[in-house]
């Protein structure tokens, strides 16, 4: 059984890194792993809840530009390009339709081989 | 004969991927259909303004103050408001002073429903300006 973890816990892209896809399944809130280039290596349970994207959809795809266009601006996809980012802010994006309230951390590290977005319903 | 509903999930798609910013919100502005090209348009604007986003007119009215005004003043029950207008927007985003070119419609389908259709046209300006000095 996994352990419970929080969303806004420190050291968390290294918890993230060790765990495997099952395992990022049982996670409670929504997990976008990419690759530094952006492509999505994992896409989660939670996550395909809250946008309604499937995780065959979007495995392989780069994820600002063909996934989640909603956060291809400066506010969100433009930070990536950092070297090291660990943000928490507000945000919206999209169920279908219909706008979602979420809180969004971006994380980012030279020590990790991915990036990580994580979405939580507000 | 297509059944209406299956005719309404084909058209998802194209919402979803449309290049054009679309919202369809009430009559106090409050979105209740958004595009991710819309959020990705508006998101930053809310922000600056220290909005949370989920109101279209008192998001772009926070940069375009006239079409509060337009909204409030046209009194048929449907029809167009705004057709295409350019707006130029300026903001700052952290250290960095913006000024983008959008080209907004904004139509009234009944008494409690508006559609915005929005675009950030900058990079198109000077795409065309480029075209016109080459030519």
């Amino acid at each position: 059984m996994i352990r419970l973890v929080d969303f806004s816990a420190p050291e968390l892209l290294a918890w993230l890194d060790t765990q495997t896809d099952e395992q990022l399944d049982e996670v409670p809130f929504g997990i976008v792993r990419m690759t530094l280039e952006g492509v999505v290596a994992g896409y989660y349970k939670s996550e395909s809840h809250i946008t309604g994207v499937s995780k065959e959809y979007a495995i392989g795809k780069y994820y600002f530009t063909q996934v989640a266009p909603c956060a291809n601006n400066m506010m969100i996809a433009a930070k990536y390009a950092q070297p090291e980012l660990d943000e928490e802010l507000d945000y919206m994006l999209t169920y279908v339709c219909d706008p979602v309230k979420v809180r969004l951390r971006l994380l980012k590290s030279t020590f990790s081989k991915y990036q990580y977005f994580l979405v939580n319903i507000q | 004969m297509m059944d209406a509903q299956l005719h309404l999930q084909k058209l998802l798609p194209i919402f979803h991927h449309s290049p054009l910013a679309m919202v369809e919100a009430n009559a106090e502005g409050k979105i209740r259909q958004v595009n991710p090209k819309a959020v990705q348009l508006m998101m930053p604007l809310a922000t600056y303004l220290d909005l949370p986003g989920t109101n279209i007119i008192d998001t772009l009215s926070g940069f375009i103050p006239a079409i509060r005004g337009a909204i409030a003043d046209f009194y048929f029950d449907s029809g167009l408001i705004i057709d295409q207008e350019p707006y130029i927007i300026h903001f700052a985003y952290g250290q960095s002073l913006i000024e983008r070119h959008f080209s907004l419609t904004i139509e009234k389908i009944t008494p409690d429903s508006l559609l915005f259709f929005f675009d950030d046209v900058t990079d198109f300006l000077v795409k065309a300006d480029a075209l016109r000095h080459r030519s």
